[in-house]
């Protein structure tokens, strides 16, 4: 598949060089040389000039394009080269944006009037994820697959958990109602088989369905607490989404730094609590009550201040804490600490892209990010490679797994015999690099 | 990602790719075997047997080194972009050393390595007299490495479909800027592969049409398309004594220099792309005033020769200097001293990159010029900023770096070998035309190794360090000398 992106910035950057090894052929416009000589080296072609501009869109060949992502940090300049793009040929369009009003549905048609298929908004999706960490905050990743149906949970194991020491197999044998799909150890994502052991401080990756999590919380020794009071370092952007969407549900304080700033967000937010101040000094926090606080949120732009200062919050007894880091090195070291969760824009940005991808027609597919993995749900397709025989004669390759499917609306868990038809919905982990060979499988 | 250290070189990777080259390389050979079979002449045991020895090795190669890692970073990739000429020409000369010309280690060295360079001197004293599946090896071999053994095999190969291939390509490759005609390597491959068997089939059609064996059309067209410059004749294109076929292979070498990736917008309908190439219009200029002044030398003086012959002689041995081909079409020692030196300066030039020529590549020399202008400009304005464009795009800084390291050790190459040939009892005259020569994979001689000479006059050792300036100046310098530095290895 042809792909476009405009713009070179971090999330550019970022799916540029993750669609490359998905074999997909890139070509990136930016107006910055410097910015496309770090990408030389990959296996894509760089094209320099504005991203709305004729000339350079034609010189990029915009016209048999099969997909155009615009992610400069100007949404108008995105809409605008999106716009063209679409006009030029470009089969499907994304524009990142930066303004929530544009997500309504009544301006859809609007956009697609246009000439931009679909919007990203990363800041917005960052807090949607933050509001489910609040909400599920024994848990490291939660996500809802196929309506809600199959739930596919991350969690970190402590010495209290009741699995460690087991191995898969025994597992199998003892419970039908979840199916261990990945573990991350190490800085590493596996694909676990049967002989596999589970380890203290491994993030086991659970897909089960809404009944049986909390035989799950249990197995893991996890407790869910009530958050009530919530406190948020840095007034971002995304701190401002991420308010706006849970002002009435809990007690909001955010600690911002710069004063001008504080009167933006205090304008903005009138039922949050600002404070203007230092995140990383102990007096501020220690003044504004931290040890009352149930949840500590990390928002600042720079991810080192956000890591220590979820690590000072967990020293004050917080129980959940969300930094997000966007240096993408960082993310594994992040998860061997002690925090909660953590967001990351560019991987949800892409895992949008991701969807996009896998799905040509309508919204069916469902694409999450982890930083070495993607979680995927799928719709199978009339005479798909992966319905010719049971799961077990696939073949599947070892950096992917079935997660488990819905049929009629109805959950099944997958197992060896299991024969997969068209029309259901199924939920594939895969390591990254992994997603274009699922996508051969069901399409 | 975390604590990472710096990556053991992989060599089971780089042997076993080596082994798929030789399978190629074995592949290759099919064509002088069958050649010899159907002339039944003296090489076809030796093909086979070369056959088998590269086949052998390379499938043992192949499928006996299983690499743990698949992944290939830089220095695998210089490795192995090095290492696989080095190879290549190893087992390419196997056939002159097994049959006739029973060519020693040292003289077979040079004859392959001359080959594949597409420099294209020779050490065969007797060229007519040789079998023809030797003779039409030796094209071959130029046209293998005229495009490149690696970027072929892009084009074919599936696996190589990665970073790793790119690094391969950029190894190979190592021009100013990159010219990438499609986003993944593999297509670049193929679109550069394409231009190449395009143009090789049109110039065997078009000789084909002249007064002109197959067998010599065919063993013709693979070296002048490829700006190799190996001949059936000793006497070069003046063996067929034909304006048609002169103009053929003029034509064809000329655009053997120019930027494939050039001539494949061109074919694609934008007709401007020549116009507005800034590197080509220096090239066809160059040509015809560097023609066109030895023209006129030949009218002024009393050379004999036909009126026609006077303007295509000169013109012939122009572009088959600056493509650093290496044919001959007259004998130009007799044009006097002014004709001589300017060819002997256009062995220094090269023509465009992205093409099948060696030497400095005018790209550089464009690039330079500009430079220099520019100072000159600045002593009368001081304060000016401009920037330097070479095909209407701004280049950027660190490229003048680039250049110049080129330049010098270009420059220093050049020294070493005329020391080196100087010590083996050799003129510096004619060490440095034989050290020019070889860095630029030219292949035309001046004197000891010109018209009435022969490259099998050099000592073997010169022949082996004139093969390390052969190889060293097809893989632009860099890819080979890195491997010798320090900085490569260490820790």
């Amino acid at each position: 598949m042809k792909i476009v992106i405009a713009g070179a910035g971090e999330v550019g950057t970022h799916l540029a060089k993750l669609l490359s090894n998905e074999e997909q052929d890139i070509i990136i416009i930016d107006n910055d040389e410097s910015k496309l000589m770090s990408l030389d080296s990959y296996n894509l072609m760089t094209c320099c000039g504005s991203p709305t501009s004729f000339k350079i869109l034609n010189k990029a060949g915009v016209a048999n394009t099969d997909l155009f992502i615009a992610v400069t940090p100007y949404e108008t300049r995105n809409i605008t080269s999106c716009a063209l793009a679409k006009k030029l040929g470009a089969k499907r369009t994304v524009a990142r944006i930066d303004n929530y009003e544009f997500l309504k549905k009544e301006y859809g048609v609007f956009f697609k009037e246009f000439g931009v298929d679909h919007l990203i908004y990363p800041e917005y999706l960052a807090a949607e994820e933050m509001t489910i960490a609040l909400r599920r905050n024994w848990v490291r990743n939660w996500f809802e697959l196929c309506n809600g149906l199959l739930i596919v949970i991350g969690v970190k194991l402590r010495n209290n958990a009741k699995l460690i020491g087991m191995h898969l197999k025994e597992l199998a044998s003892l419970s039908s109602y979840f199916h261990i799909c990945a573990i991350k150890r190490n800085h590493e994502t596996i694909i676990p088989r049967g002989d596999d052991l589970i380890q203290q401080n491994d993030i086991i990756y659970f897909a089960t369905t809404k009944d049986y999590v909390d035989n799950i919380r249990d197995l893991c020794g996890k407790e869910e607490v009530e958050v009530e009071r919530v406190m948020i370092m840095g007034g971002s952007r995304i701190a401002v989404q991420l308010a706006k969407m849970n002002e009435s549900k809990y007690k909001i304080k955010i600690i911002e730094s710069s004063l001008e700033r504080c009167h933006e967000l205090a304008q903005k937010l009138p039922n949050c609590n600002i404070i203007h101040g230092d995140g990383r000094d102990m007096d501020i926090l220690q003044d504004e009550g931290i040890q009352e606080y149930d949840a500590f949120i990390a928002l600042t732009d720079s991810s080192e201040t956000n890591i220590l200062g979820c690590l000072t919050a967990k020293e004050f007894h917080v129980k959940k804490t969300i930094a997000e880091v966007e240096t993408i090195q960082f993310i594994s070291e992040a998860e061997g600490l002690n925090i909660g969760t953590i967001i990351n824009k560019k991987l949800l940005a892409s895992s949008k892209i991701f969807q996009i991808l896998l799905d040509n027609d309508s919204s069916n597919a469902k694409c999450l990010a982890l930083a070495d993995a993607e979680v995927a749900e799928l719709v199978v397709k009339e005479g798909a490679k992966i319905t010719r025989s049971e799961v077990k004669n696939l073949k599947l390759s070892h950096d992917m797994t079935i997660a488990g499917l819905t049929r009629n609306g109805e959950v099944m868990v997958v197992s060896g015999n299991t024969r997969i038809q068209a029309g259901d919905h199924v939920v594939v982990f895969c390591l990254n690099g992994a997603i274009h060979k699922v996508e051969r499988l069901f399409n | 990602m975390v604590g990472q250290q710096r990556a053991k070189i992989n060599y089971p990777l780089i042997l076993r790719i080596v082994g798929w080259f030789l399978m190629i390389e074995s592949a290759f050979m099919s064509i002088p075997l069958i050649t010899a079979y159907i002339y039944n002449d003296a090489s076809l045991k030796a093909f086979a047997i070369s056959l088998l020895i590269t086949l052998g090795l390379g499938t043992l190669m192949t499928f006996g080194i299983r690499p743990d890692k698949r992944t290939m970073g830089k220095r695998e990739a210089i490795i192995v972009t090095s290492s696989v000429w080095v190879a290549f020409a190893l087992f390419g000369m196997l056939p002159f050393m097994i049959g006739e010309p029973y060519l020693d280690f040292s003289q077979a060295f040079f004859e392959s390595v001359s080959g594949i360079t597409t420099t294209g001197a020779s050490v065969l004293r007797d060229i007519d007299g040789a079998p023809h599946g030797i003779l039409i090896w030796r094209s071959l071999l130029q046209w293998i490495g005229g495009l490149g053994i690696i970027i072929f095999s892009l084009a074919i190969l599936p696996m190589l479909n990665y970073e790793g291939g790119l690094n391969l390509f950029n190894a190979e490759q190592s021009v100013i800027t990159q010219d990438k005609l499609s986003p993944r390597i593999n297509q670049t491959a193929k679109s550069l592969s394409m231009v190449y068997i395009s143009l090789t089939v049109i110039c065997f059609l078009l000789l084909s049409l002249g007064d002109i064996s197959l067998f010599d059309s065919i063993c013709h067209t693979f070296s002048a398309v490829s700006t190799g410059g190996y001949s059936t004749h000793g006497a070069s294109v003046m063996a067929f004594d034909s304006v048609y076929i002169k103009c053929v292979i003029l034509v064809f070498m000329f655009l053997g220099g120019t930027n494939f990736a050039l001539i494949f917008k061109v074919a694609h309908g934008d007709f401007h792309a020549f116009r507005d190439n800034d590197i080509f219009r220096w090239y066809l200029a160059i040509v015809l005033i560097a023609a066109g002044l030895i023209s006129i030398s030949l009218f002024a003086t009393n050379y004999e020769a036909s009126f026609i012959d006077k303007i295509i002689d000169p013109l012939f041995i122009v572009v088959s200097t600056i493509t650093t081909t290496g044919y001959a079409s007259a004998n130009y020692e007799l044009w006097g001293t002014g004709a001589l030196a300017i060819i002997i300066v256009l062995f220094f030039f090269g023509a465009c990159k992205g093409s099948t020529t060696g030497a400095f590549k005018l790209d550089r020399i464009v690039y330079l010029m500009k430079i220099v202008g520019n100072e000159f400009y600045h002593i009368l304005h001081p304060n000016n900023v401009r920037s330097i464009r070479v095909n209407d795009v701004p280049m950027p800084n660190d490229v003048l770096g680039k250049v110049a390291s080129f330049l010098v050790v270009y420059m220093l190459l050049i020294a070493s070998g005329v020391i080196v040939l100087c010590f083996t009892g050799i003129d510096p005259f004619n060490s440095l035309i034989a050290s020019l020569s070889a860095v630029g994979n030219v292949g035309l001689g001046v004197g000891l190794t010109g018209f009435e000479g022969s490259w099998a006059n050099i000592p073997d050792l010169g022949l082996y360090m004139l093969s390390f300036l052969m190889i060293a100046g097809r893989l632009e310098l860099f890819s080979l000398l890195i491997i010798f530095s320090r900085i490569f290895w260490n820790k």
